[in-house]
């Protein structure tokens, strides 16, 4: 097929007028004291997204903090042109996680709940996790997921991004986004016994 | 192409006929908001699947003292990070043009060798002038 793809399509000027980040972006842009308004917005999700790949509680810190410093020198050139603000954070996010991966030396080590309970230690344990032997298997099986799968059902599940902001992240269209999606949830089901 | 010609019903007949990866994205959509929605028997899985991942990976807050650090770090008027990113700006910029470098090479070695002599001229003027008090030696 030649004709356009459907991410283009609907990637109208209009479609980034839905992006409810935009006045704070825009005020951040003008006064570099207001990113912190979108800073405390994001930030648990950011250490989230690194913490659940780089299972370290001290990586996810470093690779957070680069996040936002990265964020915070690249947002005057934010433009909005299609991509939320959100999406736009992730990519970062997703490139400073994948730097992080390469550069380790040692082989990346499976999430455990015992670096979920390292993870913020003072969180409220029991907020975090409610049946830990679940909590365990399901974390297996997305650990075992192809690194794609893996990485659209974090942006998916752990910080609420929509397939076409995985497809922003991620650098693909938004149907291949789905396609990953559909093809991770059917991974998980066969291996958990859906 | 007039308005009573086929495309309206092309349209309205496009609707059920998504891919499964639309239908359970859409499903997904509710298992996200707490919903768990009705779908076709072979997406049923899929969804559980989906239940069960919702309330598997909780969101993780990052803890309070790491988020005072850093906010204090993106908050703060130039901070150090700007001062590195600068430099590394400055230094990757020099680095490009091996013309540039050699020539600030040789400018920093010049002004390091004008500086030594420099300090060497005033220290030997500053001698000079605490010797100068004394009677001359007949």
């Amino acid at each position: 097929m030649t004709g356009p793809r459907p991410q283009r399509a609907s990637r109208a000027p209009g479609a980034s007028a839905v992006d409810p980040d935009l006045p704070d972006v825009r005020a951040a842009q003008s006064d570099r004291a207001a990113f912190e308004v979108l800073y405390r917005r994001y930030l648990d999700r950011v250490y989230g997204y690194a913490f659940y790949q780089l299972s370290d509680h001290h990586d996810a810190e470093d690779a957070t903090e680069r996040t936002f410093l990265a964020a915070l020198r690249a947002l005057p050139t934010f433009r909005d042109e299609g991509a939320t603000f959100r999406a736009w954070l992730f990519r970062i996010a997703h490139n400073t996680i994948a730097n992080a991966l390469r550069s380790r030396s040692r082989r990346r080590t499976e999430p455990l709940p015992e670096n979920l309970e390292r993870a913020a230690p003072d969180a409220d344990p029991a907020r975090l996790v409610a049946d830990a032997e679940e909590y365990r298997r399901v974390l297996r099986a997305v650990a075992e997921l192809p690194d794609d799968r893996r990485q659209v059902v974090l942006l998916r599940f752990v910080d609420g991004l929509t397939s076409r902001e995985i497809g922003q992240v991620m650098d693909r269209s938004e149907g291949a986004a789905r396609v990953l999606l559909h093809r991770a949830l059917r991974d998980l089901a066969e291996t958990l016994g859906r | 192409m007039s308005p009573s010609s086929p495309p309206r019903t092309t349209r309205e007949t496009t609707l059920p006929t998504r891919t499964p990866a639309e239908r359970l994205d859409a499903a997904v959509d509710e298992v996200l908001a707490g919903h768990h929605p009705p779908v076709s028997p072979e997406l049923a899985p899929l969804v559980d699947a989906a239940s069960l991942l919702r309330s598997a990976l909780p969101p993780l807050p990052a803890g309070t003292r790491f988020e005072a650090r850093l906010a204090s770090r993106l908050t703060a008027p130039r901070s150090v990070a700007h001062v590195v990113s600068a430099v590394s700006d400055a230094t990757r910029r020099e680095l490009r043009h091996p013309a540039r470098l050699l020539i600030t090479g040789a400018l920093s070695s010049a002004a390091v060798g004008l500086g030594f002599t420099v300090v060497a001229i005033r220290r030997l003027a500053r001698r000079h002038a605490e010797a100068g008090p004394r009677p001359a030696h007949r």
